[in-house]
Formats: structure tokens, C-alpha cells, sequence
């Protein structure tokens, strides 16, 4: 009893084989994916052509408007769009290798919270009320292995210990916890098998922000000790610079430019992400109001044609509101865009069109 | 290992048992009916007389030194009655609500949870035997099963599913769409781990007052049945076919129907302060 002092070093015994990327394929890798929510009245293209790319280890920043269906594609990747209206149209989410889209239902449910995990939004609601956080962290462990009562309990203790609440909280119920607390138990829970990758949807957004940066401070950490890749949905610019090591940038369901954290802060090239970038107040410069995006993001029942983001951006010609434009790599750097006026080398080719309409 | 498990176990049991202390009036009830519980287990130690044995002498006979309930129209020791009577009414009771709680909480579940077509099976099924009065619908089992005593049980409790089914569907749709129901299915659950797990412990506190008040329900429909004649045999003591049996001269001799009357009354007042006790240590919002 007295040895809690000092906290053991944790190994994360269950689970430790890691996915071995042959050829430099990613672990997780979308194509083309389509997710649209139908309803007798209209057909919300939620996910439009997505691809996306998931190395092992990584952590991936997903960064776009309200509504831009980012939480939809991470419910896509679980298979967990509500059903109806939701239906996963077409497309391919390989992980591991494998087409999660081709699996049997009961093959997907092994892989949820065992070799992927999520995240929720607001931990305020994401645990159950009736139950102690050490019976929840016990659950998730339960439904994936094959461990004993007392294992349960020594392996749910230590998940708490790792994430630094103190295992005499084990028989404690949420409503007993503040809202960081509650998010560490929610991390706990989905490291609890140790799995391949995390999701995490805008995992701090419901927390304030001293304990915002805890929080990703401790995800970042355990990330690295438990050598699981993260996908982070989030709309903060800032978080994803300080933990992503790659950023995709998603607009009207699609993405429109990822790749490596810093190339795309140093050089943003899409219309759109310079839009982004530019809305962020600066603190040296007094201002008086905010730059914005002009307009609004495009209603997903009736995307705009071409381009989807042409309606707001002061670059567009005709080619953009008829052409849909293709996601091209700029070479030497790990950084893609659809955008139609950037070549390979990176330069941008677009002229403001119109002053002011 | 399985000694811990059990010293858990026995843990939440005592974190139960300590919060149910502090509502007095729970405590209360809890006492009441662990007396009658007692009584009906040792009837036949406590009742002076034999409850079936007939009098013709001592007919309708006020409550006296010998007889301290009196006796009733057929000359039989209403105290001794009404002691027997608790072991049927109190099983019926118990056992019938058992049955309603147990198929109309899984059925109102599995409706609320999956929706759609299954809802509408299950919900519309129920939507018949509802249109059915309670009462009619008893008799009606109870007609096509027979008498007896677990007839009489089975039939009171299938008539009663539809209102247990009605509650937890209500309160499984508000249950479902929560976060952690949606966090337990990222977790990888299975629908029944979810529903058995999640839904119902979170939405047990309507039904168990509800089971409250039907225990009393169920004690009266047993009673409706004994009363046409299709629950028990009149000889067997029950206190509602005992307030039955009485009511033709409670005008004269109204203390045939006071003590059994009383004796629902009691066990019905128990059981609600006792529900209300359970409902508040059950909900772990209420906990300090």
C-alpha cells in the first residue's frame, strides 16, 4: 500500500505488437470516401471524396469548420454513423491493411476500443453516470481480453495511475470528478488495451483552458509511451501545432491541403488554409476587427459546383466553378493541396479577381 | 481472487445499505416489512387458531379478548386469517410484479433501443393488451390457465407488463442517445452488453417506484380474482378474498374488512417509502 508514493513506471503489457508498415503504407488510409445523411427530404453530403493518410505513430491534426464533417469521418472510421440517415456510400478506410468497410460486423466490433479507440467531446456526458469510473475502465478491458477479476482491477488501477489520478478514486463515480478529471478517465478508458490509434474528437473543447493544456500535455505523453497514432479533430490551429506532426485540412467534406505541421504553418498554400491562418489575431498587432473568411461554409445538402470552396475565395475564375480540382503533391516536401492554381513547385499562380463584390 | 471479487461485491452492498440508513422513513418501512415477511414465515407459530376451522357460533363476532380481530361470517379467527393471508398476498404480490418488471422492463428495452420495426412490433403488441382492461385481462389468463396459485401469479403479472413495458421504453429513449451509450459502442460493446450494462441500471429508478405501487396493484388484482372465483379457493385465507368476503356486511360488522384492509394498507405504505428509499441510494447523482 505504501509503495503508491511514488508511481511504478508503466509498461503496457497488454497488446505491445505494433503494426509492421511494409513499404512505407500508412496505417490507416481513406479513399475516396463518401458519408451522406439521407432524409426524405434532402440528401446532406456530410463526406465528399475524402482521402487521408495515417502513419504509425503519427499524430495527425484535423482541423476545419463546424460542419465541415470531421466528426462524421471519424465516425465513418469506426463504422459508427448513426444509421439511418446516415449511410457510408462508397470508398475504402484500409487499417491495418485491412478495408474496415469490408469487415463483418463482429470482426469491427473487436477492433473498436481494442485496436481503435475514441475520444469523446465532452466527458461531462461520455461516461456513464451510474457507474464507478474503475467499473467503466474494467468494461472496456473485460470486452477485448481475456483477464482475470483481480488482473481487471490491477490493470484498470494502473490505467488511472497513468493518467495521474490517484487509484483510491477507483470506486468513484463520475459526478465525483471535475471535467479534466473526467477527460482523464475518458483517456484512460481508451488507452485501457492499448490500442493502434486513438481518435479524439475535439478532446478538450468542453474543458477550460488551464486544464486544456494539461490534458493535451498528458495525451501527448502517453501517446509517445504507448506508441499509438492519434487523429485529432479539432477547429484550434494552436493545439495542432503544438502536438500534430501532420495536419489535414478539411472544407465542405473533403480535404483540401495536409501534410507535414510545420511545412503547411510555414508555406499554407490553399486559399482557404491562408484564409484559416489569417484569422488568427496576432498578439503584437493591435487591431480593430478579426480578419474572416468572407461568406459562409456551403450548405451540405447543396454543395456549390467545381471547387467547393469558390463561393468564398477571392482567386476564383470560371475554371473554378466548373472544374473540381485534384489533390497534387508539391514535390520535395510532404505537403498536398486541390487547388488549381498551385503547381508542383509550390507557387501560387492566382490573381485576386474582383476588389470588392 | 474470488475472495476479492465478493469482498467488492460486499463493498457495494455496504455503500447501499449506508446511504439507505439515512432516510428514516425507508428504515421504517424496511422494519414493517421485514415483520411481515417474519409473520408470514411463521405463521403457523404465531395464529392461535386454525385459519380454515369454522365456528358457526362465534359468526361475525366482534373483537374481543379471544379473538382480537373478531371472527367472520363463517366463524373463523380473523386474526389467524389475516397472519396466513400475508404468505399468499405477499408472494403474489412479490412474484407477480417479479414477472411484470422482469418481461415488460426487457421488452420495453429492446423496443426503446433498437426503434423502428421492432419498436413498432413490440410497442403495438403491448398497445393490445393495453386497450384490454387490466382486470378483464387477468380474468381472461386466469380463465384459460385455471386456478391456483401460480396461475393466479402469472396472470396478474402478464397483465401488468404493458405498464412496465411503457415506462422503461420512456425512459430508454431518453437514456440511448447519451453520450456514453455512444462512447460504449466506440468501446466495442455488444447491443445486449449495452442495453444490460448501461441502458437499464440508468433507467431503473421510474420502474422501481412504479414496482412499488404495483405490488399493491397486483395484491388487489389477485384479490378481484379470488373474489369471482377464479384465484384461490375460498378456504385458502387472502386478504383481498377476505375484504371481498366481508363486504356484503360491512354495514353490521365492519371489522371483517377493516383488518385485512388494514393489513394492505400497511404492507402497501411500506413498500412505497421503501421504494422511494431504494430510488434515492440506487442514484449515484444523490451520492456524497
Amino acid at each position: 500500500m505504501l509503495q503508491k508514493k511514488q508511481p511504478k513506471p508503466f509498461q503496457p503489457e497488454l497488446n505491445t505488437e505494433r503494426w509492421e508498415a511494409k513499404d512505407g503504407e500508412p496505417l490507416l488510409e481513406i479513399r475516396d470516401l463518401n458519408i451522406i445523411y439521407k432524409t426524405d427530404a434532402r440528401t446532406v453530403r456530410a463526406v465528399n471524396k475524402l482521402n487521408l493518410k495515417l502513419g504509425a505513430g503519427e499524430s495527425l491534426g484535423f482541423v476545419g469548420e463546424t460542419g465541415a464533417g470531421k466528426t462524421t469521418t471519424a465516425l465513418g472510421i469506426l463504422r459508427l454513423v448513426p444509421d439511418p440517415p446516415g449511410i457510408i456510400e462508397s470508398g475504402q478506410i484500409l487499417f491495418e491493411g485491412r478495408d474496415l468497410l469490408g469487415l463483418e460486423k463482429d470482426e469491427m466490433r473487436q477492433i473498436r476500443g481494442s485496436r481503435i479507440s475514441m475520444i469523446f467531446q465532452d466527458p461531462m456526458t461520455s461516461l456513464n453516470p451510474s457507474m464507478t469510473v474503475g467499473a467503466q475502465i474494467e468494461e472496456v478491458l473485460g470486452l477485448h481480453e481475456k483477464l482475470s477479476g483481480v488482473d481487471l482491477c490491477e490493470r484498470a488501477r494502473h490505467m488511472l495511475e497513468v493518467v495521474g489520478i490517484r487509484p483510491e478514486r477507483f470506486n468513484d463515480y463520475p459526478h465525483q470528478f471535475s471535467g479534466g478529471m473526467k477527460q482523464r478517465v475518458c483517456i484512460a478508458m481508451a488507452l485501457a488495451c492499448n490500442p493502434q490509434m486513438i481518435i479524439a474528437d475535439e478532446p478538450t473543447t468542453a474543458l477550460d483552458v488551464t486544464i486544456q493544456a494539461q490534458v493535451l500535455e498528458l495525451m501527448n505523453k502517453l501517446k509517445d509511451e504507448f506508441n499509438t497514432s492519434m487523429l485529432l479533430i479539432t477547429h484550434d490551429l494552436g493545439v495542432v501545432a503544438e502536438i500534430c506532426d501532420r495536419v489535414a485540412i478539411m472544407y465542405a467534406g473533403s480535404v483540401v491541403e495536409d501534410g507535414d505541421t510545420d511545412e503547411i504553418y510555414d508555406h499554407p498554400l490553399h486559399p482557404y488554409t491562408r484564409g484559416l491562418f489569417a484569422s488568427i489575431p496576432s498578439l503584437d498587432e493591435d487591431v480593430e476587427s478579426l480578419h474572416v473568411i468572407p461568406g459562409a461554409p456551403p450548405d451540405p445538402a447543396d454543395l456549390p459546383s467545381g471547387c467547393c470552396f469558390h463561393p468564398r475565395c477571392p482567386y476564383a475564375t470560371e475554371r473554378c466553378r466548373k472544374e473540381i480540382p485534384e489533390m497534387r503533391a508539391i514535390s520535395g516536401v510532404d505537403h498536398q493541396l486541390a487547388c488549381h492554381y498551385v503547381n508542383e513547385k509550390g507557387e501560387f499562380s492566382g490573381k485576386e479577381a474582383k476588389a470588392d463584390a | 481472487m474470488k475472495d476479492k471479487k465478493k469482498e467488492r461485491r460486499f463493498m457495494r452492498l455496504k455503500e447501499f445499505w449506508r446511504r439507505l440508513k439515512k432516510s428514516k422513513m425507508a428504515m421504517f418501512g424496511l422494519v414493517i416489512l421485514s415483520l411481515l415477511v417474519a409473520i408470514a414465515i411463521f405463521a403457523s407459530v404465531i395464529a392461535p387458531y386454525s385459519y380454515s376451522e369454522q365456528h358457526l357460533e362465534n359468526k361475525n363476532m366482534k373483537p374481543n379478548s379471544e379473538h382480537i380481530f373478531g371472527c367472520d361470517d363463517l366463524g373463523r379467527d380473523i386474526f389467524t386469517r389475516v397472519i396466513y393471508g400475508s404468505r399468499i398476498s405477499l408472494s403474489v404480490g412479490f412474484i407477480a410484479v417479479g414477472i411484470a418488471v422482469v418481461f415488460g422492463g426487457l421488452l420495453g428495452a429492446v423496443a426503446g433501443y433498437f426503434g423502428g420495426v421492432t419498436d413498432n412490433i413490440i410497442m403495438r403488441s403491448m398497445d393490445i393488451l393495453l386497450a384490454v382492461p387490466q382486470i378483464l385481462l387477468a380474468i381472461s389468463i386466469s380463465a384459460a390457465l385455471g386456478t391456483g396459485l401460480v396461475n393466479l401469479m402469472i396472470a396478474v403479472g402478464i397483465s401488468s407488463i404493458p405498464q412496465y413495458a411503457r415506462i422503461m421504453r420512456a425512459s430508454v429513449l431518453t437514456v440511448k442517445d447519451q453520450e456514453y451509450i455512444e462512447a460504449t459502442h466506440a468501446a466495442g460493446a455488444t447491443h445486449l452488453h449495452t442495453i444490460i450494462r448501461h441502458i437499464i441500471p440508468n433507467c431503473f429508478a421510474p420502474i422501481i417506484v412504479q414496482a412499488t405501487l404495483g405490488v399493491a396493484f397486483a395484491i388487489l388484482t389477485a384479490a378481484g380474482l379470488s373474489f369471482i372465483g377464479l384465484g384461490l379457493d375460498p378456504e385458502v385465507p387472502e386478504w383481498g378474498a377476505m375484504l371481498a368476503g366481508g363486504r356484503q356486511y360491512i354495514r353490521d360488522f365492519p371489522h371483517i374488512t377493516f383488518f385485512p384492509g388494514l393489513a394492505i394498507m400497511i404492507t402497501i405504505f411500506a413498500l412505497n417509502v421503501l421504494g422511494d428509499g431504494f430510488r434515492d441510494a440506487l442514484d449515484p447523482k444523490l451520492r456524497d
